[in-house]
């Protein structure tokens, strides 16, 4: 059997690569957020003396301890899917980084070592808080040092450097590796922040205890304002990363801002929509139960949520009336048919700096009342609805955006690229446009 | 259902094959996703 041609029945060997990372993805982000949010609150409890940062904190680094296997063992497994189903492929990128993936196994080990240690020593440590908290983010940092390494290699795959892959610092520093990584920083917090909103707003609906009740309605609100705090950051964090992206690789923009997998643009801007509407009601919901009564900023708030919806329109409007060519729905003459305000110049900047906008009055609104304090254990039911909706939203756009960056790749399928131009998906090099030329497999330059 | 699982194992691309594909892998990452958060919160219940 020829080295590097198995297949994959009914789903097709790409498909399974893809669920394995994707999967991977989700642990692994939300461990890296989590350990980070979970150290910063217990740096919290210790300046302000509140119990519920540590009890928050505690509970929090307990559960990534328990939530490490999964991330590991997804990631193992999906290495082994590489070598077995793109051998070549996995010979090339170890050829090109071989360095980039030795220091991310010691990161990833040292993390592992960390994390496991700073939960173990938490009550050893409790008359040295100030050390105790270092440990958090040290295996915080090392969990970002593991993430950007690969991101070097995520990265070269889209944009591969205009050099010789033994040029190490302009291989590493392709042109997408710094704003890839800016995106995956302020996105781990996001994630992590839903998904802690989502988890208080669970354990809020189910308490039966008052003090249960206070702490879960506590837990809600610190997440989402991690969640929503960081989620407003991102459009202009992935505008430079496009920005890099259409520079770099023309075609692999053009397919997913403008071709035929535009629609999955579209979809990210009604998961934006949901998440920062859904946010913005919490937000005007939570101002009801200030510690001091703020009519005003809550009559803001409610303003901010029509200006939302205003800006979010812009964004979510099509660019021509080929919606989704891939099931068929397209109406109209297709591409030929403009949709009005569906350009991306202005409208959609205008929707996304809008949304940003926003976004900073509401959360600057939020946090003003946040400083005088709120009566816990007070919010309705709805109100966690709103955080549960944000956190199903966060997953959907999650999985999304990650299709989204690898399947640009694709462009038109002739060919599909594993290193954009240079390697192609059944794993043969070419090198008429690869910007390393004939570097990539080994020859001279 | 015998041609759909024959088209599925020709290449991938603008057919139904890859809007199949993509859900099937869509809906392994959903279950692979929800079973592991499940079990660690299995695992981590006090009784």
């Amino acid at each position: 059997m020829p080295i590097g041609d198995l297949s994959v029945p009914v789903i097709g060997k790409n498909v399974v690569i893809a669920t394995l990372v994707q999967s991977h993805i989700l642990f692994a982000a939300f461990i890296i957020g989590a350990v980070l949010i979970a150290a910063t609150s217990e740096y919290m409890g210790m300046i302000t003396k509140q119990p519920r940062y540590e009890r928050f904190a505690r509970n929090l680094a307990r559960f990534v301890v328990l939530l490490f296997a999964s991330g590991a063992a997804l990631a193992i497994t999906f290495v082994l899917a590489l070598v077995t189903l793109f051998p070549l492929f996995f010979s090339y990128l170890q050829n090109i980084f071989f360095w980039v993936f030795l220091v991310e196994a010691f990161m990833f080990l040292g993390q592992i070592i960390i994390v496991y240690a700073w939960y173990n020593v938490w009550d050893k440590l409790a008359y040295r808080k100030s050390l105790h908290v270092v440990f958090g983010f040290i295996a915080g940092f090392m969990g970002l040092m593991a993430m950007t390494m690969i991101d070097a290699v995520a990265s070269y795959m889209l944009t591969p450097a205009d050099a010789p892959v033994t040029e190490v610092a302009r291989t590493f520093l392709n042109q997408t590796m710094v704003p890839l990584n800016m995106h995956r920083f302020v996105g781990n917090f996001s994630y992590a922040g839903f998904l802690i909103a989502g988890w208080g707003a669970f354990r809020y609906l189910r308490a039966t205890r008052e003090d249960e009740r206070e702490y879960y309605d506590w837990m809600g609100h610190w997440g989402i304002i991690w969640g929503f705090g960081f989620m407003i950051i991102q459009p202009i964090i992935g505008y430079g990363y496009l920005k890099g992206i259409r520079e770099s690789a023309p075609d692999a923009f053009n397919t997913i801002m403008l071709g035929d997998k535009a629609w999955l643009f579209n979809l990210l801007a009604i998961y934006l929509a949901v998440m920062s509407i859904a946010a913005t009601a919490y937000f005007v919901h939570k101002l009801r139960f200030a510690v001091v009564p703020m009519d005003t900023l809550r009559k803001l708030a409610v303003g901010a949520i029509g200006f939302t919806g205003l800006f979010t329109v812009l964004n979510i409007v099509p660019a021509n009336a080929s919606i989704v060519p891939q099931i068929g729905l397209v109406f109209a003459g297709g591409d030929d048919t403009l949709i009005p305000l569906g350009g991306m110049y202005p409208w959609k900047y205008i929707g996304l700096i809008g949304l940003m906008l926003v976004g900073f009055f509401v959360i600057a609104l939020y946090l003003r009342a946040t400083a005088s304090g709120f009566r816990w254990g007070e919010a309705s039911r709805w109100s966690q609805y709103a955080l549960l909706v944000c956190t199903v939203t966060v997953v959907l756009t999650m999985v999304t955006m990650g299709y989204t960056r690898e399947t640009s790749r694709r462009v038109d399928n002739n060919p599909g690229y594993l290193i954009y131009q240079c390697v192609t998906l059944d794993q043969q090099v070419v090198t008429k446009h690869c910007p390393a030329k004939n570097s990539i497999a080994g020859g001279a330059e | 259902m015998t041609d759909l699982l024959m088209l599925a194992q020709q290449g991938g691309g603008y057919s139904a094959t890859g809007v199949l594909r993509f859900f099937a892998g869509f809906l392994m990452i959903m279950t692979i996703y929800i079973g592991a958060w499940s079990f660690t919160y299995w695992i981590s219940k006090d009784e």
